[in-house]
């Protein structure tokens, strides 16, 4: 369990793309609280890793916050490619 | 009790809840997962004015005046960035210049414009054969995300009461007359219903008995989304008919999102290796300079496509009280604040003053199709 009063929510990275600890902070105050609604407004899990480093901490954010067992909360369905691919791979270019 | 149950969390059931709840109305929306879970979170973004036919130009026109508004009212990102469609023979010319002429008679400034003037505006497109390009920058196109969930907190700040992860089972109709709707989550008693399920409106019309036919059914269509690039480089929505009826624009975020029609009959939703091909083998003859870019992420969604690619919005006649507002053939994210603004005056007045007519639900069974709507992707 991460104890969130020990850091700073704008200077802490849930991933790295830029999505901050306060932005999924912001959501969950408006009374959002579904990992696949938080994914779309912050964008967590929705970069370069796909998630695979990212969307398991915003899920243990929101079990910290709502007291939602970590059980309980679906991680969104992962897409391919795994790994992004540049187009012209895809293409034969 | 809620006076109007709408059955869909999408955009169009969210945005008509906003509306409904604004005109003083108890309001119910049921959805099966998390809001717009369905096809809406799942869209392309675009906006456009670019029909072929007096309605929908009308129609949309409308549509853009609200999204503005909203946009402004609400605090979500739409921006009128324009939609761009590449003309590559004499027979796309004169089409497009019989629609540009009626959209230019309704007040949508769209314009015939040379390859040089497109690649002005887009400097990375690949203009070799192109010959024309329509043009109207009062189109645009909006985040998906936060214009549903500002539609949902709106409509709930209004008093609107939306239930998620809530699956209507069946409806009950006594005599003509609604009763209420079971869902997983119990029953629901009501007296209206609104049926805005879109790619899934046909089991709702068979649970509520509809004794007319409405042709509707579910295609897959897939996009993709690549890593972010420089913003600002591929503002409109870029088409062409001629690469597979390929549509792309940059997002907010940079990335290059779009696809190809490609489409598949049926509820399966799994992408396929199949699209990545014929996507990424399109986009790069449009753009060359994508083939640098990685992919992200590859996605399906539903077409919920009728045979003249328009909706079927209106009520039931033979059931007290039962509308249809689904059927949107692709377009349905840029139609829905007008749809909601419109079904509300249906609902709460009994008319409209937007020409609904063209969407009557009544019109397959009678033989009435509308020339097809446009319909890209
Ligand atoms: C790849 C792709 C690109 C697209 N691009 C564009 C675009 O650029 N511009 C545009 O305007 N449109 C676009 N569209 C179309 C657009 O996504 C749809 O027309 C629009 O989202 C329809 O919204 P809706 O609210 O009517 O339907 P949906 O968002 O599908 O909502 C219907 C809801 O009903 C729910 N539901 C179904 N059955 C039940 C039940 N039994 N009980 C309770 N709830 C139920 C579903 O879970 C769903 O959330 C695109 C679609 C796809 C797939």
């Amino acid at each position: 369990m991460i104890n969130l009063d020990k850091i700073d929510p704008e200077k802490t990275f849930i991933c790295g793309c830029d999505v901050t600890l306060k932005d999924i902070l912001d959501v969950l105050d408006e009374g959002i609280t579904d990992l696949e609604i938080i994914k779309r407004l912050t964008r967590v899990g929705m970069g370069f890793c796909q998630g695979r480093y990212c969307i398991v901490t915003a899920a243990q954010v929101i079990s910290a916050k709502t007291g939602k067992d970590m059980k309980e909360i679906k991680l969104p369905t992962s897409r391919i490619p795994i790994k992004p691919v540049k187009i012209k791979v895809i293409a034969n270019e | 009790m809620s006076e109007v149950t709408i059955i869909g969390g999408g955009i169009t059931g969210v945005a008509l809840a906003y509306e409904l709840a604004k005109r003083g109305y108890e309001v119910t929306v049921l959805e099966r997962r998390f809001i717009g879970s369905g096809s809406t979170f799942r869209c392309g973004t675009g906006i456009r004015q670019q029909f072929g036919d007096e309605a929908n130009i009308q129609v949309m026109k409308r549509s853009v005046e609200l999204w503005k508004k909203y946009s402004e009212d609400f605090g979500f990102p739409f921006t009128q960035s324009g939609y761009l469609f590449l003309l590559y023979s004499e027979e796309e010319i004169e089409d497009f210049k019989n629609n540009i002429k009626l959209q230019n008679k309704f007040g949508v400034p769209t314009r015939l414009i040379t390859p040089e003037e497109a690649k002005e505006i887009v400097p990375l497109l690949n203009i070799e054969d192109v010959l024309a390009a329509s043009w109207n920058p009062t189109d645009g196109k909006a985040d998906p995300f936060k214009a549903t969930m500002a539609f949902a907190r709106e409509a709930k700040e209004l008093g609107a009461k939306i239930y998620e992860y809530t699956e209507v089972k069946d409806i009950v109709v006594e005599n003509g007359e609604i009763k209420g709707v079971k869902t997983n989550k119990g029953f629901f008693s009501t007296g209206t219903v609104v049926n805005a399920t879109n790619a899934w409106a046909k089991l709702i019309n068979a649970m509520a008995e509809v004794p007319i036919t409405i042709p509707i059914e579910p295609y897959k269509h897939q996009a993709i989304i690549t890593q972010p690039m420089k913003s600002g480089q591929i503002n409109p929505m870029v088409i062409s008919f001629k690469h597979r009826d390929a549509y792309l624009t940059q997002t907010a975020h940079g990335g290059i999102v779009g696809g190809v029609g490609l489409e598949e009959h049926g509820y399966d939703l799994t992408p396929t290796y199949e699209f990545l091909k014929e996507v990424t083998k399109q986009f790069i003859q449009i753009i060359p300079a994508l083939k640098d870019l990685r992919i992200l992420r590859v996605w399906a969604g539903f077409y919920a496509k009728t045979p003249d690619s328009n909706p079927a919005i209106g009520r039931i006649n033979e059931i007290d009280e039962y509308y249809i507002v689904a059927g949107f053939s692709g377009h349905g994210f840029m139609m829905a604040p007008v749809v909601a603004e419109g079904v509300a005056d249906l609902i709460t007045k009994g008319k409209t003053n937007l020409p609904f007519w063209w969407y009557d639900p009544y019109r397959f069974e009678r033989g009435e199709l509308r020339s097809k709507a446009i319909q890209m992707g």
